[in-house]
């Protein structure tokens, strides 16, 4: 009898890698739920170190909004907020899709199901808007409100009160989850996760900057799949194997000069902001259709949470972008875009997001006059499919390639 | 009632001619510095010999500060940023913000941006997790920071007795302003809403103890009135700030009667109290962690709700009327709560947006007559 030969399975590539991984928080979270485990929704830019540590299962309602908003389901929960929930069209459009989920308790179309939270884990370093919408969950759903406040830092440097701060509001968490879940805090559990986390981050921003080549071996639009990972499974082993994988396959386009953007690269532009996820394919057609790629974003460095210590751990949670100061927040694009070897500037004027709308147009002109490059901006929206026009889109596009081509020729 | 009226005038003057208040502090060669909103722990200032001088926007339109912010926010960051980028703040020597929200956070960044020493800002930082020691301390070395930024603007040592004796001022000051609203709200025929406004509004332009001897000589003669709600709606106002002439008209014409308010740039600017003794900065973020109830501030089970409905019962208003301030996150998430919440209590409620740049209140002044119509 001839011996079977078992075929190796074929690797998936990063990208599916990724997802999998991403759909995988979800559905843990779901069986987690169904066991009677005490399950959590969770800030983006919370630290889930603690979660992680106390072996929670946390789902990111960002992460969330944005995948129903790709996937076409965000205005029905968007008119039921407004609606039913009587919420103003001027909130966040997250903010709006979650508190619909909240009182729905599903999607229109099965886009992103999560389980309800039994507690949720607030972090206001990414927007102060944070504590408004979580404190709104907790009292719709009668369930505990946990916060680490990152108060907004006019400075440049993270201070020690700052840390202190940070490091005495982590301590009340992880007492307050403990209290709650009835789970039990184990430094060395602590260390391991932080010392994962670490590596995640590194290979997330190592992933990140393989668009500095150039050509870029990767389309710019990409990394908004690939940051879902970033924001919501920073510290699990697969995570770091899935971005390895990516980084893998980065560095052999460009030995084989090969890229994901399939068409040639004729401009390098930042895109700065949320992405327009109800209008990815409509953002992202007239940049490639003029072989303009993009190779500078900000979401590489505001993922890559990378630290030494505990006091740096406090120090990186308060250095993400809109916790920045305005000086600092310009300097990290600027490097991003000298980095990424940009001729352009396209601005994301995002009606969800006020914070970082609100410094925008000083941050583009800035940009704009330090390093000679065009910047323009368009009106849109994370995910209100209302706030966007695609005629103003491609308009503003259109002139930004002008004056990128008319730069080249020295005009 | 002669006399009131004439008090009324007097504050009327000062609350519509900020200006002139700022000039005429500057003439006597006072230092002034601009307060924006909220929670300020103004107290440094006025320890300091300098006088804090309230900057919450001003109605009218924004055009120089649209360099700075899309047209999705708060008028009061827009209107103040324009007052300073046309030199109407011109002579303050620096400008308290705070960064409580979104759009103070940015408007902060902006702030400097567009008038870098000319008008230096002071940055006031608070712990949101007031709460827990860590908080508290925080907030303390944050006052510490702001003490010194004051001391530079001011060109002053600030000692902590001075400070002291300025908190106990405040504490006088915010005692009469409680009992004035309770008077005003008790004593509608005499105080109108616009005049119950410009008594508050006064008191963001005067030094506390100019503002505070003649609050209390107003409260005094209201005090020995008998009551004049008869035939007034009563209400209590709930949002950031009522103060568009507009909006007052409107309630004023309809017989409204403020009977409390649960607004930020009034009743909950002088809920705080402020320990008298001891060390005068740790006092003052005492006061701050004091602070409850409001939704601008961290509040995770909602306690705002319950005192909103509780001040509604306990103060005998009828309804309650939602200011709400177009573009403020704080307030436009807790707007459906705060109406759900009043409704099940039995209260009637209604919702009217309002923004220091709109230039038309007819809708408004529609839902108020309807309103008024529902209290009956």
């Amino acid at each position: 009898m001839a011996e079977e030969v078992k075929e190796a399975p074929e690797k998936l590539p990063a990208k599916k890698v990724l997802a999998n991984i991403a759909d995988r928080v979800y559905e843990d979270a779901i069986e987690a739920k169904a066991r009677g485990e005490k399950v959590g929704w969770i800030s983006s830019n919370f630290p889930q170190e603690i979660p992680e540590t106390l072996g929670l299962h946390c789902v990111y309602p960002e992460s969330q909004a944005a995948a129903i908003s790709a996937k076409g389901g965000s205005l029905p929960m968007l008119e039921h907020a407004e609606g039913d929930l009587g919420f103003s069209n001027d909130l966040c459009a997250y903010a709006r899709i979650s508190m619909a989920y909240a009182d729905l308790g599903k999607c229109p179309n099965g886009e992103r199901e999560m389980p309800l939270p039994d507690f949720v884990l607030c972090c206001n370093n990414i927007c102060n808007c944070m504590m408004n919408w979580y404190e709104n969950i907790g009292k719709m759903l009668n369930i505990p409100v946990i916060m680490i406040d990152v108060p907004f830092n006019d400075k440049y440097d993270v201070d020690a009160k700052r840390v202190a701060y940070m490091k005495g509001q982590f301590d009340n968490a992880i007492h307050q989850l403990e209290e709650i879940t009835g789970k039990k805090w184990d430094e060395k559990r602590f260390a391991e996760v932080c010392e994962i986390s670490n590596k995640v981050g590194e290979a997330w921003l190592e992933a990140t900057q393989y668009m500095q080549y150039e050509p870029s071996p990767l389309n710019g639009f990409e990394l908004f799949n690939h940051m879902a990972v970033a924001t919501m499974a920073r510290g699990k082993q697969e995570s770091l194997d899935g971005f390895l994988q990516l980084i893998d396959e980065y560095k052999q386009f460009v030995k084989e000069h090969k890229s994901t953007f399939k068409v040639e690269e004729k401009n390098r532009v930042m895109f700065e902001g949320i992405a327009c996820w109800p209008f990815l394919r409509a953002t992202l057609h007239p940049l490639k259709h003029s072989g303009t790629n993009v190779t500078a974003c900000v979401y590489g460095p505001s993922f890559a949470f990378t630290y030494g210590n505990t006091d740096e751990l406090m120090r990186a949670y308060a250095s993400v972008p809109n916790a920045i100061n305005l000086e600092r927040a310009v300097e990290l694009r600027e490097e991003l875009c000298k980095a990424g070897k940009v001729n352009g500037g396209l601005v994301h004027n995002n009606r969800s997001c006020k914070m970082w709308s609100g410094i925008a147009p000083e941050m583009a002109r800035r940009i704009s006059n330090d390093l000679h490059i065009p910047v323009v901006t368009f009106d849109g929206d994370q995910s209100d499919p209302r706030n966007f026009s695609e005629e103003q889109y491609n308009t503003r596009v259109e002139g930004l390639l002008e004056i990128m081509e008319n730069n080249k020729k020295g005009e | 009632m002669a006399e009131i009226k004439e008090m009324l005038a007097g504050f009327a003057e000062v609350a519509n001619n900020p200006k002139a208040q700022l000039d005429k502090y500057l003439a006597e060669g006072k230092r002034v510095i601009g307060v924006g909103p909220y929670h300020v722990p103004e107290e440094l200032v006025h320890a300091a010999g300098a006088v804090p001088f309230g900057v919450w926007g001003a109605v009218g339109s924004s055009d120089n500060a649209k360099k700075y912010f899309p047209p999705f926010y708060c008028s009061i960051c827009q209107m103040t940023l324009e007052l300073g980028m046309t030199g109407k703040l011109d002579g303050l020597s620096g400008m308290m913000i705070t960064g409580l929200c979104d759009t103070l956070r940015a408007f902060s960044q902006n702030w400097v941006a567009a008038m870098g020493p000319k008008i230096p800002m002071i940055y006031v930082t608070n712990a949101q997790n007031r709460f827990i020691d860590a908080g508290r301390q925080y907030t303390i070395d944050s006052y510490k920071e702001v003490k010194r930024g004051v001391e530079e603007c001011a060109n002053a040592i600030i000692e902590n007795d001075d400070v002291l004796a300025s908190i106990k001022l405040y504490n006088e000051w915010r005692a009469a302003m409680r009992e004035f609203v309770k008077l005003a709200g008790t004593h509608p025929a005499e105080v109108s809403v616009a005049d119950r406004v410009a008594v508050i509004n006064a008191g963001y332009y005067e030094l506390k103890e100019e503002h505070l001897a003649q609050v209390k000589a107003l409260n005094a003669e209201l005090a020995k009135l008998p009551e004049s709600t008869a035939g007034f709606n009563k209400v209590v106002l709930s949002g950031v700030y009522e103060d568009i002439p507009a909006i007052t008209e409107i309630l004023d014409a309809n017989k409204y009667a403020v009977v409390a308010d649960d607004l930020a740039k009034e009743s909950r600017a002088f809920s705080r109290e402020v320990p008298e003794e001891g060390c005068a900065i740790e006092a003052l973020a005492d006061g701050w962690c004091s602070l409850k109830d409001d939704p601008e501030l961290f509040d995770p089970k909602k306690a705002h709700l319950d005192a909103l409905v509780a001040k509604a019962k306990e103060s005998g208003a009828q309804g309650v009327v939602i200011l709400l301030a177009k573009f403020c996150d704080p307030e436009e998430f807790e707007a459906p709560l705060a109406t759900k919440a009043l409704r099940e209590a039995g209260i009637p409620v209604v919702t009217i947006e309002i923004d220091q740049s709109t230039e038309s209140y007819e809708q408004a002044r529609t839902q108020l007559e309807t309103f008024k119509e529902l209290l009956a």
